[in-house]
């Protein structure tokens, strides 16, 4: 077929409404992904008893931000480079951000501890378990956030599919301090840092397979 | 300056704007121009296999009318536009397992001298068409081929108006796929 005949056949459908993408289907699907993670967490790994108790301190509500905000940070790069015309301009060094200033502060809190205490602000009572337990909790995430962006058109595979997990990843990790009883800062952006960073390596391993259009 | 080889920013703007409101004309046109300035960045960007130019036309063309959802019209429409080519020059030198780089160009190279003279793709539309599911086929054939309306089209083919529209795009997708794995 001649350009001009597909042209010619693209063009009677200007009419037509554009493909209907109802914004309730992203919405349906994170709730769908986060609703997985939640269900995980309360039946794998329990609701911390101390919940009220330490969501009284004011450390329980800087790690809530750190993760909400990395999250929403994530949400808005990923709309930027599903977009064609907005992704090779898409800043992905304000993803750092929250974790800059979560390590400033766990550096100046280290700085100032005694020699011996700092190995347990580091480590605390769960470094075994804290990064896999976000990497798996992130799977049901993982999946909401790769059907979302199949509907966008991505035209940087990899970054996306990185940004992607740790979006996942991020979430997980909002969803798993309803268990998890860890708040210093040092542990956070380690233990917490490589739990995320697994779905997002994941993402940019698979983005290519995943996202092609 | 107007002539009738170049086309900017706010004229292709203009005419997609007009488009997504449903003006067939318009869309024609912009489809028309932009197949042209498609044509002159792709055969700058592969000389080593000219043939693929006019499939890749066509795949962008298809990805173009499939994506038009995602185009925001407080960004340029050639960031955008470009931004899509750009991607299925990469996407044609993964699938050819090609190590080739994409030289650091940016959405300005899109707006070239218009190529108008089209070469014949090597895949045939009309044919891959015949390999879509019935009901979709009937659809985009009766009404991107026939020209025939939405309603006409539900009444001569006993489906009904929003299936006849679930069809067409669901049978555009279909195609814009099977383009892609015949030419790989």
């Amino acid at each position: 077929m001649k350009t001009e005949s597909l042209i010619d056949m693209l063009s009677r459908s200007a009419h037509e409404s554009k493909p209907q993408r109802s914004p309730w289907l992203p919405l349906g699907l994170l709730l769908a992904g986060a609703g997985g993670t939640l269900l995980l967490t309360l039946v794998l790994y329990k609701l911390n008893p101390d919940l009220l108790a330490i969501a009284a301190s004011g450390w329980f509500w800087l790690r809530f931000g750190f993760l909400l905000s990395l999250g929403l940070l994530a949400w808005v790069c990923l709309s930027q480079l599903g977009n064609p015309g907005r992704a090779q301009s898409t800043r992905l060094w304000w993803l750092a951000l929250p974790s800059v200033v979560m390590g400033l502060i766990a550096l100046v809190m280290l700085f100032n501890a005694p020699p011996n205490e700092r190995v347990t602000m580091l480590l605390g009572t769960t470094w075994k378990v804290c990064s896999m337990s976000i990497a798996f909790l992130a799977v049901p995430l993982f999946a909401a956030a790769v059907a979302i962006v199949r509907g966008f058109a991505p035209t940087r595979l990899k970054a996306t599919g990185a940004v992607l997990g740790l979006f996942s990843g991020a979430l997980a990790a909002l969803i798993y301090t309803l268990h998890c009883p860890e708040l210093h800062p040092a542990f956070l952006v380690v233990w917490y840092g490589i739990g995320m960073l697994i779905p997002a390596a994941l993402g940019w391993l698979l983005g290519e397979k995943l996202l092609r259009w | 300056v107007s002539n009738a080889n170049f086309s900017s920013e706010p004229e292709l703007k203009a005419l997609f704007i007009k488009a997504n409101e449903g003006h067939n004309a318009s869309y024609n046109s912009f489809l028309l121009k932009v197949s042209g300035l498609l044509r002159g960045y792709f055969r700058k960007r592969l000389q080593s296999v000219p043939f693929e130019v006019e499939d890749l036309v066509q795949e962008v063309l298809m990805a173009i009318h499939n994506q038009r959802h995602t185009y925001n019209p407080d960004y340029p429409v050639t960031a955008w536009l470009y931004g899509i080519a750009r991607y299925k020059v990469i996407d044609l030198y993964r699938r050819q397992n090609r190590a080739e780089h994409i030289d650091i160009d940016d959405a300005e190279d899109l707006l070239g001298f218009e190529e108008r003279e089209a070469q014949d793709a090597q895949h045939d539309v009309s044919a891959l068409v015949e390999q879509l599911p019935a009901k979709q086929r009937e659809a985009i054939e009766r009404v991107k081929l026939e020209g025939l309306s939405i309603a006409e089209a539900a009444a001569a083919s006993g489906q009904s108006e929003s299936l006849i529209k679930v069809n067409i795009h669901r049978g555009l997708k279909k195609l814009a796929e099977l383009m892609k794995s015949q030419s790989s």
